[in-house]
This record gives C-alpha cells, sequence and structure tokens, in this order.
C-alpha cells in the first residue's frame, strides 16, 4: 500500500518536473508566435555564461532611464514591474517614450523589472529579460566584432509587454553612413 | 563516545579481519556493525558499486550540460529540446520502474541522474529563446523539481542535490540584492529527510551550516540595508550565539538513546568547537575590537536574536546534564560582548584583544586536559591547535611593543606550565 501512494507520489513528481519544462517553453515561445515585431537599437558586449555557453550581453538605451518628473516621488522597489512604452524613430527603429507603472491603454510597450533605482541621479535600471543573445563561440564572438558599432535587436511583443529576442541584426544606417 | 564517519570505515575493515580470524562471530559482527551503523560484509561491495555508479551518473550529467553550452545549431532546436525533454521524462520512469521493483537504492541514483537532465532541459530551453531573465529562477525552479523526489524517497543523496541547487539559488539571489524568503522550505525537507532511515553526516552538516547562513540573511534582510556597514559588528556576535546554540544542541543530542542522533551529536560538537577556535583567533586581534565597538549600534532585533538563541541553548544544555560548562560558556559570551556595547569606548579594543588572547589560552588548556581525560582526540589536537596558533600570530602580531608581547608569553608560559602541573598530580593522584 506505501509503496502504491509512493509509486503515485513519484508519478507526480515526474508530471511535475515535465509541466516545469512545458510551461517554460510556452512561457519562451508565445511571444514569437503571437507577438507583434519591434526593432530596437542595441549594442552587445562581454560575451560568455558558464552555465549556459556563450551569447552576446545586449544593451539597449531603454536598460537606463531618466526618471520622469511624474515618477519622481514615488517609492520604487527592486524587481517592481515598469511600463516602457516606445515610440517610432526617423529610422524605423523604436525609442524610449516614456515609464509608467500601470500597463497603457495602447501603443507598443515593453514590460520590465527595476534592477535599480538611484533617486540621487534620478535614474532607473530596467531588465526587460531581452538582454542575453545565445550562440555558438564563433557566431557570438563575430557578432560582437560586427556589431561593434551597434546592432538591431529584432523583438517579438506580446499585448501584456513580454518581449522574445527573435533575432540581432547589423543596423544597416550606421553601416551606409560609414 | 560516537565514532566519527572516518574511523567508522577503519572498523568495518577491522570487524571484517576478526571474523576471518575467527576472533568473533558473524552474529556479533553484524551486532557490533549496527551499533555503529555501518553496512556489513555484502553491504560493502553494493555500497562500493552504488558510489561509483553515482559518480558515473554525475559526470554523465554534467557532460551533456557542458555539451549544451556548445550550442549546436546544426540540430533544430525542437529535435534539441525535444530530445532532451524525453530523455529526461525517460530517465525518471525508468528510476520509477526501478522503485517499483523493489530496487530503491538503484532507482535514487537513476533519479539523481534525471535531475540533472531535468536542470539541462531548463538550460537548454533558456539558451534556445535567449532567455536573459532573472537567471536564478532557472536554478529555483531546478531545485523545486527536484525536491519531490527528495521528499518521497526520503533519499540523502536526493536531498543533498535538492539543498546544493537550493543554495546556488540563494545565494545568487542574494548577490542580485534580492530578498527572498522561501529558503526554509528546503530546510525543513531536509529535516524531514534526516529524520527518516537515512544517515547521512553530509545532509546534517549542510542543513546545519545552510540554517545559520539563512538566519543570519534573514535577520539581514528584515534590518535593511542601511546597517551594511556593521556588517562585522552585528554578525559576529550572532554567529557566536548560533554556534553556542550548536554546541548545546550537540550535548542534547548526545543524550539521546538513537545511535545515528549521537553521530550527528559527535560531528556537531566538533564543528562547533571548530568555530569556537575560528573565533577566538579572529578575536585576538585588534581590528576586530575595532569594529566590534559598533555593536551598540545595531538593530534591536540583532540583539533579541542573540538573547533568543541563547536562551534556547541555555535550556538545551540543561536538559543534557551539561549546565555548567553550557552557562559558563554563555556567560563569557555575554560578558565578551556586553564589554564593549557598555563601555562603548575607543580604547576598548586592546583591552579586548588581551582578554580574548587569555581566554584562548585557558580554552586550549581545557581542550587539552578534556580530550586527554575522556579520550578524545579531536578535542585534544584542536586544543594544540588553538594554542600554538595563537603563539604564532602573537609572534608576528605583537600586542603593543615587544615588552607588551613578551609580557603576553611570559604569561602564556606560567599558564601552560601551571597546567602541566595540574595534570601531573592529577595523574598521581587517579
Amino acid at each position: 500500500m506505501i509503496k502504491k501512494v509512493a509509486s503515485l507520489a513519484l508519478i507526480t513528481a515526474i508530471v511535475f518536473q515535465f509541466a516545469v519544462l512545458c510551461a517554460q517553453y510556452l512561457n519562451a515561445a508565445m511571444p514569437l508566435w503571437r507577438g507583434t515585431e519591434v526593432r530596437i537599437a542595441t549594442v552587445p558586449y562581454d560575451p560568455r555564461s558558464l552555465f549556459r555557453g556563450n551569447y552576446a550581453r545586449l544593451r539597449y538605451d531603454i536598460s537606463r532611464i531618466e526618471m520622469p518628473e511624474a515618477l519622481k516621488d514615488t517609492p520604487i522597489r527592486t524587481n517592481e514591474p515598469v511600463f516602457v512604452q516606445l515610440k517610432k524613430g526617423e529610422n524605423g527603429l523604436y525609442e524610449y517614450d516614456n515609464v509608467v507603472l500601470a500597463r497603457p491603454d495602447k501603443g507598443h510597450y515593453l514590460r520590465g523589472r527595476v534592477q535599480n533605482h538611484s533617486r540621487s541621479n534620478g535614474s532607473l535600471s530596467v531588465k526587460y529579460g531581452i538582454e542575453a543573445f545565445f550562440a555558438p563561440k564563433e557566431k557570438a564572438l563575430a557578432l560582437e566584432k560586427d556589431l561593434t558599432n551597434g546592432g538591431v535587436a529584432v523583438l517579438m511583443v506580446m499585448d501584456n509587454g513580454k518581449a522574445a529576442l527573435k533575432d540581432v541584426v547589423p543596423n544597416k544606417q550606421t553601416d551606409d553612413a560609414q | 563516545m560516537r565514532l566519527i564517519r572516518l574511523f567508522k570505515r577503519d572498523l568495518r575493515g577491522e570487524i571484517d579481519e576478526w571474523v576471518r580470524e575467527d576472533l568473533i562471530t558473524q552474529e556479533q559482527a553484524q551486532k557490533i556493525c549496527a551499533r555503529y551503523g555501518i553496512e556489513f560484509e555484502g553491504d560493502s561491495s553494493s555500497f562500493g558499486y552504488r558510489l561509483l555508479l553515482a559518480l558515473g551518473y554525475l559526470f554523465v550529467g554534467l557532460a551533456l550540460i557542458v555539451l549544451i553550452g556548445g550550442n549546436w545549431e546544426d540540430i533544430p532546436r525542437e529535435l534539441r529540446m525535444g530530445g532532451l525533454m524525453l530523455l529526461t521524462v525517460g530517465t525518471q520512469v525508468f528510476g520509477l520502474r526501478k522503485f517499483r521493483s523493489g530496487d530503491e537504492k538503484i532507482a535514487c541514483i537513476v533519479f539523481f541522474l534525471g535531475n540533472l537532465f531535468f536542470g539541462a532541459s531548463i538550460i537548454l530551453i533558456a539558451q534556445i529563446y535567449h532567455l536573459g531573465e532573472h537567471m536564478p529562477d532557472g536554478v529555483y525552479w531546478w531545485a523545486l523539481g527536484t525536491l519531490p523526489f527528495a521528499l518521497i524517497t526520503r533519499n540523502a543523496w536526493l536531498m543533498i542535490q535538492t539543498l546544493v541547487l537550493a543554495g546556488i539559488w540563494y545565494v545568487l539571489e542574494l548577490s542580485f540584492g534580492y530578498s527572498t524568503w522561501s529558503a526554509p522550505l528546503f530546510l525543513a525537507a531536509a529535516i524531514y529527510v534526516l529524520l527518516g532511515n537515512s544517515r547521512s553526516v553530509i545532509l546534517f552538516l549542510l542543513t546545519m551550516v545552510g540554517s545559520a547562513f539563512v538566519f543570519e540573511a534573514t535577520l539581514w534582510q528584515l534590518i535593511g540595508v542601511e546597517h551594511e556597514r556593521y556588517l562585522i559588528a552585528i554578525s559576529v556576535p550572532v554567529s557566536a550565539a548560533i554556534a553556542m546554540l550548536y554546541w548545546a544542541f550537540s550535548q542534547w543530542l548526545n543524550s539521546r538513546e538513537s545511535n545515528t542522533a549521537k553521530d550527528y551529536g559527535a560531528l556537531l560538537e566538533l564543528w562547533s568547537l571548530r568555530f569556537g577556535v575560528l573565533f577566538l583567533f579572529l578575536a585576538s586581534f585588534e581590528f576586530f575590537w575595532d569594529e566590534l565597538y559598533y555593536w551598540h549600534r545595531s538593530h534591536a532585533l540583532i540583539t533579541i536574536s542573540f538573547v533568543t538563541l541563547l536562551t534556547t541553548a541555555a535550556i538545551l544544555g540543561i536538559r543534557a546534564s551539561r549546565p555548567r560548562t553550557t552557562l559558563v560558556s554563555i556567560a563569557s559570551i555575554v560578558v565578551i560582548f556586553l564589554i564593549p556595547a557598555l563601555v562603548a569606548h575607543p580604547h576598548t579594543d586592546v583591552a579586548m584583544q588581551i582578554l580574548i588572547n587569555v581566554v584562548a589560552i585557558i580554552a586550549g588548556v581545557r581542550l587539552i586536559i578534556r580530550g586527554l581525560s575522556i579520550g578524545k582526540s579531536q578535542h585534544y589536537f584542536l586544543g594544540i591547535v588553538l594554542i600554538l596558533g595563537i603563539g604564532l600570530m602573537r609572534y608576528f602580531d605583537l600586542i603593543g611593543s615587544y615588552v607588551g608581547g613578551a609580557l603576553v608569553f611570559g604569561f602564556f608560559a606560567i599558564v601552560m606550565l601551571a597546567s602541566a602541573r595540574y595534570w601531573k598530580r592529577r595523574m598521581a593522584s587517579a
């Protein structure tokens, strides 16, 4: 009887592990299936990871943003979700427009989490889950070299602001200017 | 006296020889082994097999994780991911079949491997979909996914696997500056496994060290970062109180009927004494008391914790029939930490340094005498290490001037020679 209960519990544990993997997969893939494409400028740097292999770490202009006047007196905790609204620039790439704490009704926006809030210089560090681009070692190194002057991150963004990184490509306008 | 793990291996070898030489019978050998929780004869070969199998599986898992790091884009992502998920589920199902067929020990080793594949799958999904999100979350789900296997089987090695992963997750969270409150869940699970039939000194030590670390980290989260500059001043008294509590707990375990409890007690006593020796080494320097000068500015919560830990230690020590040693040790800790708090004078540090050096030498002598009188070699060697260590440190780092250093060494010599005389008299009267 005890053995039977233990076996059933173990089956549940196996199902739980499988469910965790499926949830992680769906959570990662959903923006790619149902999201809208948004292109944003980025600079890759320092490619390496102990666990997950080589990757290019991506830095965006929206990674560190100026605190808007409307939020200057609002207490913001570490890890608090924020919504960064984007506007389309002249070069066709999306740029920072505004940051709000509640989900906006319209427009393009990314959902991120506050990493650091510095009241002294009025800046906000935000992470969006799109800061790493994994690639084989040679490709990651080549990417860093090719995109020294910046590249374009191709994002897929869902209605709730969750973004997934689809690709990183060279910024043609920067390359043409050179 | 309980034998610690290393000596048990020697004892098992000796018992095997005694049986071969017909000094004792098989039944007697089994009874002796049962008394000290040792696996006898045939069991030892199967233990070796299981150990090698577990180590082999560990390297299989590590090889897979490293291989994933290669990021093979030539293989379609669906194939990579599907293959690894299938491998995870397949391995766990194979472990389940072994478990149902009654081969529980092998089943646990297979679950251990399956858990490594589970972690590899999490890493692979994060890599394929460029998940740059909060990295400790992945380790947390890995630890959480392995936890049910440890709880259901109550296997020590599966629990150690979970605890190590939970430890990595916890340290990562803290290093990123996040507050986290679910670590006690894993520690409670470890205690549940320890209360079962699994006897594991590694799991016991991990649980004890993990509990102390989580306790201190939780205190820091509660009092906030504004006290960070008083890290030494606040952490050291709490750490000393935890070590005292652990020592009292070890005495309580020693007073239990169970052989396993006595084994854990012997181990915990040894490690809490080692921590005490380390504390005395650190406290014998001037800078230590210079920092501790700020102890009186600490948060009320730290003082409450300090008092609660020592009160619990006193109750345990008295219940374990060691009231004198317990109360004298607690009184010493209270006096040592109360002096800088009450006096709060910048010149207290040199006086405290001298006091601690004297206390360290007396503690060293006490350890040697106790080690010799009750036959505990660890106590004896710990006492020698303490005295020689203090002597060596004071040689390089003199208290005050050369004259001050010579006076300290002269005092040490008087204490040692007086102790030798006491020992000689005691032996003569015995």
